[in-house]
C-alpha cells in the first residue's frame, strides 16, 4: 500500500503522524551527511576564477558572515528534514515554503556583494509565486477527498477526490517544481550559486533536489 | 462525491460556488503574472507577486471547513514572512544602509474621530471576546494611539508588553485546565477566552500603534 515501502517508525507528534519509511531514511541520511558537511569543512578562503578577464579573485570570510551562513543551513535542512518524514500534505507544503526562506536568506547575506541580494530577490519572488499553485493544491486536495493525512489518502480508492483531486495534483506539481527550483526554474539558482563563495551552495542544491525525490514519493501515494 | 463531504444543511448553491472561487483565485494569480510581464521594475514585481498570494489565500478559504480555516493561519504567516524576506533583500540592494525617511498623515478623520471609534471598537470587541474580540478591540486602541491630535503621553502606555504577557500566563493556565481537570471547562474557557485571547491580542495591536505613534511624534525620524 505506501509506495515507499516498509513503514520504520511512526514519530508519535499530534496528528500530522510523521513516519520514516525505507526510501525516507535513505532521503533523510543523505541531508544529514549535507548538513554535516558545512560543519566539519573548515574553508575560510574561497577563490573564483573570472574567464572573460584572466584573473583569480580570493575572498576572506568574516566569522560572523560564516556564523549566520551556518544557522541558515541548519534552518535550511532541518525544514528539507521536516519535508521528507512528514506525513500531512499541507505540512510538507508549509516546509518547503520555510525551505525557501532558509534559501533565499543563505543567497542574501552574502557580504559586500550586490548582485547576491538581486539573486536572492529573484529567488525570493519565485517561491512567493509558487506558493499560490502549492497552497492551492493542497487545497484542491482537501476540498477532494476531505483529509490531508497521506495515511488516509494512500487507503483510498483511485480516483477518488473527482476533478479537484486531479486538478490539485497538477496545481502542487507546478507549486513544488516552481519552489524547490527544479527543471525550467533552475535559472533562478543558477545565478545566486556562484554568489555564495563555496559550501553552502551544497546545501540549497541537495535539499531542494532531496525534497523533490520525497515529493515523487507523495504523487504516487494520493490516489 | 459532494454527498459525502457536504452536510444536507448546505444550500447547492452554495456548493456549486467552489468551482467559480477556484476560478477566481487561479485568474488573481494569472493577471498578476501578467502584470509582472508587462511592468518589470522591481518594487511592482514585489507587490504583484504578493497579489498573487492573495490568489493562494483565496483558494484556501474557497474550502470553507475548519480545517481550512486552521489552514489559512499559518499560509497567511508564511506569506507574509517570505514577502518581509524579499522585501528586506530589494530595501538593502536599493535603499543601502540609510532608511527613507516620510511625513506625517495630516487628514480630518484622525483629529475629530479618535476617541468614539476608539470606545466603539473596544466595547464591541469586548462585547465579542476570544481571539476575534482583541482584535477588534486592538484595533480601537491602536487607531487612537496612530492619531496625531490626541497624542497621548506615550510614557503612559509603556506598562502595555508586560499586560500582553499576562495574558500569555493566563491563556497557558486556562489550556492546561482544559486537560488536567476537565469538569472546570468553564473556568478554563473564561480563563483562556476571555482574559487570555482578549487581553493578548488587545495589547499586542495597541503596541503597533504604540510604535507607529512615536514615529509620528519624533517627526518620522527612527
Amino acid at each position: 500500500m505506501y509506495p515507499s515501502g516498509q513503514i520504520l517508525y511512526y514519530i508519535p507528534l499530534g496528528d500530522i503522524v510523521p513516519y520514516i519509511s525505507t526510501i525516507n531514511a535513505v532521503i533523510l541520511a543523505l541531508l544529514l551527511a549535507v548538513l554535516a558537511l558545512p560543519i566539519f569543512s573548515n574553508t575560510d578562503i574561497y577563490v573564483e576564477v573570472d574567464h572573460k578577464i584572466p584573473r583569480i579573485k580570493a575572498k576572506i570570510v568574516m566569522p560572523r558572515e560564516d556564523k549566520i551562513k551556518a544557522a541558515l543551513a541548519l534552518g535550511s535542512t532541518m525544514a528539507a528534514a521536516g519535508v521528507v518524514t512528514t506525513g500531512d500534505v499541507f505540512n510538507f507544503t508549509l516546509f518547503l515554503s520555510l525551505l525557501g526562506i532558509c534559501n533565499m536568506g543563505l543567497i542574501g547575506t552574502t557580504v559586500g556583494d550586490e548582485f547576491a541580494l538581486e539573486c536572492a530577490f529573484n529567488y525570493g519572488l519565485m517561491c512567493l509565486i509558487a506558493g499560490l499553485p502549492l497552497f492551492g493544491g493542497a487545497a484542491l486536495i482537501l476540498a477532494g477527498t476531505g483529509t490531508l493525512s497521506l495515511h488516509q489518502l494512500m487507503h483510498m480508492p483511485p480516483g477518488a477526490g473527482g476533478w479537484a483531486m486531479e486538478y490539485g495534483k497538477i496545481l502542487l506539481t507546478a507549486g513544488v517544481v516552481g519552489e524547490a527550483g527544479v527543471g525550467p526554474f533552475y535559472a533562478v539558482k543558477v545565478d545566486s550559486f556562484r554568489r555564495i563563495w563555496g559550501r553552502y551552495a551544497f546545501v540549497i542544491h541537495l535539499t531542494t533536489l532531496l525534497t523533490f525525490s520525497r515529493y515523487l514519493e507523495i504523487l504516487a501515494s494520493l490516489p | 462525491m459532494t454527498e459525502i463531504l457536504v452536510p444536507k444543511l448546505v444550500p447547492l448553491i452554495t456548493v456549486h460556488l467552489y468551482k467559480i472561487a477556484v476560478a477566481a483565485g487561479v485568474a488573481t494569480g494569472l493577471i498578476a503574472l501578467a502584470d509582472i510581464l508587462a511592468d518589470r521594475r522591481p518594487l511592482n514585481r514585489l507587490t504583484m507577486t504578493d497579489a498573487v498570494e492573495i490568489g493562494a489565500l483565496a483558494l484556501l478559504a474557497s474550502v470553507g471547513t475548519d480545517l481550512a480555516e486552521c489552514l489559512i493561519l499559518p499560509g497567511l504567516v508564511v506569506g507574509l514572512a517570505e514577502l518581509m524576506a524579499t522585501s528586506e533583500a530589494i530595501i538593502a540592494r536599493y535603499a543601502g544602509p540609510k532608511r527613507p525617511t516620510f511625513e506625517p498623515l495630516d487628514m480630518e478623520v484622525l483629529r475629530t474621530a479618535p476617541k468614539a471609534v476608539m470606545i466603539g471598537l473596544v466595547v464591541y470587541g469586548a462585547i465579542l471576546t476570544g481571539f476575534t474580540g482583541g482584535a477588534v478591540a486592538g484595533t480601537g486602541a491602536a487607531f487612537y494611539l496612530m492619531c496625531r491630535y490626541v497624542r497621548p503621553r506615550y510614557e503612559d502606555w509603556k506598562g502595555m508588553e508586560s499586560i500582553s504577557g499576562i495574558g500569555w500566563a493566563l491563556w497557558v493556565v486556562g489550556f492546561s485546565t482544559f486537560f488536567l481537570s476537565p469538569r472546570d471547562w468553564l473556568l478554563a474557557l473564561i480563563l483562556s477566552g476571555t482574559g487570555g485571547i482578549l487581553v493578548k491580542v488587545g495589547p499586542k495591536l495597541t503596541l503597533l500603534g504604540y510604535a507607529i505613534g512615536y514615529d509620528v511624534q519624533v517627526k518620522g525620524e527612527r
